[in-house]
């Protein structure tokens, strides 16, 4: 590897929230380039088969595993805040002490309005193969009025986090002349404090980034070079040289403007950022000033090539260049909407791209994980070997029912994944067990964290195994009042037993016990009627591999 | 019935007659009123408020009414705004963005406690008359919903400091907007007005009036009135020209007018002695007001798109030497 590309690789697995230190980036190459074999590498998976949504995660269950860390509605503050964590989990921030991929914080973003940033401090404990959450905190942002829909974001080098606004809200409830929301705003995750760039004791957020619906943001490794995009208004994508290095506070905004003669070309635009003025209006600005609408661009993230990558949600384009300075090359549609192969070990199937590839991720073997909001609301992975004319990708997750997987990055050595699953339907019933052996319900925002199953869990062949047999359970209609049908789909002949339980464990109705053939199987379900709802689970073992989904029988 | 006796001994008595029904039935609904009004707590201060749990599970609020001052059901498929929500009266917020909502329930009016409202990205048309009757309202978020006028009932809310009503259809904003006393910022970006009511100008605690991407021909000179203006987007119209009164905006920092089909800026902008940004790219300009020098905080001037021969843009130079100009 030439220091040139070592250098990129380095700003690359910063910006792409992987490591937060120049130990940490060294502990990363060393884990990403000293030849281990693929089978400990958090990218190497056969895709899970493209069925769309169902009640729960499905990530592939013979190789990878996962964990849940947090999920609104249940989720409890421990410390310097009392109450509940709030909904729409979103950008995940893992910082490692002293570049730890043990042991650190995970900043966690809730995209609401009031937004929000909760933190984790936790460890891996080795002797389990497990992560323990010592403390949830809650980041207060009332010194600043509020934060609004706190989407994406990104991870300095020098191990502070970055939220994002994703609001264009007017108001300036406290007369500081800032507009309260649209910013970028820096987090201590060690005090969880905003930080307070003049001294003066007050917070600031990040005016000279300028107000925008913010998207994410991407740090180089050379602490003054900065890169955002806009999800919507001005659609832009923007550079910000700090005028010191490691302080945000101050510096040059540019907006990029594509060559209307060779569109593989563009340049930096300079956008006023001097005067509230200027900062209150980025959004006007930088089109005025020749900015390129890219059609609601979403992350940007620094490649293992040196090149930058952003993804344009309206289109579910995936574009790159290269940044020489005040202009920009080889600008390109990297990944474009198509129907791609999906192969998933035991068939292949067509898959659409879709639109609405949101948040960027790049992983030490190169391999750029591209999170979908929209379509089928997939996890896809696009292999460093992907090009326009030869695709190549793969898919690591299909999504619970009503979400969207958000915010992903890795622990330094990039052994684990930190994700979050947004908005899920809280009508989702299907029970999972996870890593630790706790069962999970995706029916409200989660945040979890997977890794292959020799780096997470004991009970990691327990996990796969019922995430294969959940595969093959579904009850519909659910609720339901008088009836249902209880469908169990066998890939092959196996002996199967197939049970409804009350709520206290007791067998209600056994609806098969003894060898199924394969195929779909349907069986009706009535219980009696109670005078109120009643909750039951649905419970199926093939061979060793276990499933249960809670239904409900409504009395009205 | 043997309960309603013994708590009205009257339906004993043979004098019982219709009139006392009727009494009687009007004291039934008065202690009605009074639980309704008993069940209410008192308003949360701000801090309290903040500290308050946010509810995001609707089953668990409705099984905790009282405890109940924020909600959010933000992007959980609710298709209307329903009279069992109305049911949690301590409301203060709620949180109901990213929903197909087209519809708020009447029984909005029990909720007269909310201060701060979000039903951003719904497909609301109109609002019930009794939403107009949340007096303690301070914020509101309509954005991006299918609105076509700004109504009348919105002149009610005299506390209301924040109004967004940007991406609607909105093509007119009702005279009574002047009532909006309290009003600091009004978001009207991309609708369809054509043109402003001069009581518009009354609202003179205003700080931001967003109004770009619609498609207002003219300005009303009462705009000067609005003396704490502080941000006026103007950019993506169709004005051909400014009313001279403009330059009467003492506060104003922003100015916001490109694109727009300007001729030409008059001379009493010059006076604006807060402004600090001119947006005028993309007009039709070729000269600028003789007095630019008197622009005294302006530092930021965008003239891209205009004709300006090489003499104007080199007097404009002269003139502002301490802005950032952009041709």
């Amino acid at each position: 590897m030439s220091k040139v590309y070592k250098s990129l690789f380095v700003a690359a697995m910063v910006s792409a929230g992987a490591v937060s230190t120049q130990k940490a980036v060294a502990q990363s190459q060393t884990a990403a380039g000293s030849g281990l074999p693929a089978k400990n590498m958090i990218g190497s998976f056969t895709s899970v088969r493209p069925t769309g949504q169902t009640g729960t995660v499905v990530i592939p269950a013979e190789t990878h595993t996962f964990q849940l860390l947090a999920k609104s509605g249940t989720t409890a503050y421990t410390t310097g805040a009392t109450g509940i964590m709030p909904g729409n989990n979103d950008f995940t921030a893992f910082v490692g002490k002293n570049g730890s991929s043990k042991e650190g914080y995970l900043a966690i973003n809730h995209e609401n309005n009031p937004g929000g940033v909760s933190i984790l401090d936790l460890h891996l404990d080795e002797a389990s193969n497990q992560w323990v959450v010592d403390a949830v905190r809650k980041v207060d942002f009332t010194p600043l009025v509020k934060t609004d829909r706190n989407c994406s974001g990104g991870i300095t080098p020098w191990g502070t986090v970055i939220t994002t606004e994703e609001s264009y809200n007017t108001g300036d409830a406290n007369g500081d002349g800032y507009q309260d929301v649209g910013w970028q705003v820096e987090i201590d995750p060690v005090s969880g404090k905003i930080v307070d760039y003049d001294g003066d004791g007050q917070p600031d957020k990040l005016w000279a980034l300028g107000r925008m619906n913010h998207e994410n943001i991407a740090i180089s490794q050379d602490r003054v070079t900065v890169y955002q995009a806009e999800d919507g208004g001005s659609s832009g994508v923007y550079k910000f040289i700090a005028n010191q290095p490691g302080n945000l506070s101050e510096g040059t905004l540019y907006v990029l403007k594509r060559s209307s003669t060779d569109p593989t070309t563009g340049e930096w635009v300079q956008v006023p950022n001097t005067t509230q003025a200027d900062r209150n209006n980025t959004r006007t600005l930088a089109p005025a000033v020749g900015g390129t609408n890219w059609s609601s661009p979403e992350d940007v993230e620094f490649g293992p090539d040196g090149k930058m990558y952003f993804t344009s949600k309206g289109t579910g384009t995936i574009w790159r260049f290269k940044d020489e300075g005040m202009t920009v090359s080889e600008i390109e549609a990297w990944v474009t909407r198509q129907q791609f192969e999906v192969n998933y070990g035991e068939g292949t199937q067509l898959e659409d791209w879709g639109t609405g590839i949101d948040n960027l991720t790049f992983d030490g073997e190169g391999n750029l994980w591209a999170l979908q909001d929209g379509g089928r609301n997939n996890l896809w992975v696009v292999r460093p070997d992907h090009t326009p004319a030869t695709p190549h990708l793969d898919l690591f997750m299909t999504t619970p029912r009503g979400s969207e997987s958000t915010g992903l990055t890795f622990s330094p050595d990039f052994k684990y994944g930190f994700v979050s699953l947004q908005h899920p339907s809280a009508a989702n019933t299907t029970v999972v067990t996870d890593a630790s052996g706790q069962d999970v319900i995706f029916n409200n925002s989660a945040t979890i964290v997977f890794a292959r199953k020799q780096f997470l869990g004991k009970q990691s062949e327990t996990t796969a195994q019922a995430q294969a047999a959940a595969q093959m359970l579904e009850v519909y209609p659910n609720p339901f009042q008088t009836s249902t049908k209880v469908k169990v789909t066998l890939p092959a002949q196996a002996p199967v037993v197939l049970e409804v339980h009350d709520m206290q464990g007791n067998v209600i109705q056994t609806l098969f016990n003894g060898s199924m053939p394969a195929g779909a199987h349907t069986f009706n379900l009535s219980p009696a009627a109670g005078a109120g709802n009643a909750m039951y689970l649905v419970r199926l073992q093939v061979n060793n591999q276990k499933a249960t989904t809670r239904i409900l029988q409504t009395n009205k | 019935m043997a309960l309603c006796r013994s708590l009205f001994p009257v339906l004993n008595q043979k004098k019982f007659t219709m009139k006392r029904f009727i009494i009687i039935g009007l004291w039934i609904i008065l202690l009605g009123l009074l639980q309704q009004v008993a069940a209410q707590a008192r308003l949360l201060t701000e801090a309290e408020l903040a500290a308050a749990s946010i509810y995001d599970n609707v089953t668990e609020a409705l099984q905790e009414k009282e405890q109940v001052y924020r909600l959010n059901i933000r992007q959980q498929n609710y298709y209307s705004f329903t009279p069992d929500l109305c049911e949690l009266v301590n409301l203060q917020f709620i949180n109901a963005m990213k929903n197909k909502i087209t519809t708020i329930s009447p029984e909005v009016a029990r909720l007269q406690h909310l201060q701060e409202v979000t039903f951003r990205e719904n497909e609301l048309v109109e609002l019930p008359a009794a939403f107009y009757e949340l007096k303690h309202l301070q914020q509101i978020d309509f954005g991006h919903n299918h609105f076509t006028e700004l109504n009348a009932g919105f002149g009610k809310l005299r506390k209301l400091r924040v109004l967004q009503l940007d991406e609607n259809k909105i093509r007119s904003v009702s005279p009574a907007v002047k009532h909006m006393k309290g009003l600091h910022a009004l978001n009207l970006n991309y609708n369809h007005l054509e043109v402003l009511p001069a009581e518009i100008g009354k609202l003179k605690h205003l700080q931001t009036l967003a109004l770009s991407h619609n498609h207002l021909r003219e300005l009303p000179a009462s705009m000067a009135n609005m003396k704490e203006l502080q941000t006026l987007a103007l950019d993506f119209n169709q004005l051909t020209a400014l009313p001279e009164q403009m330059g009467k905006l003492p506060s104003l920092q922003a100015l916001l007018l490109g694109h727009n089909q300007l001729r030409t800026i008059p001379e009493q902008l010059t006076k604006l002695s807060s402004l600090q940004l001119l947006d005028l790219s993309s007009n039709q300009l070729t000269t600028l007001p003789a007095n630019l020098q008197h622009l005294t905080s302006l530092r930021t001037l965008l003239l891209a798109g205009n004709n300006f021969p090489d003499a104007e843009k080199e007097r404009i130079r002269k003139a502002l030497p301490q802005a950032f100009i952009q041709f």
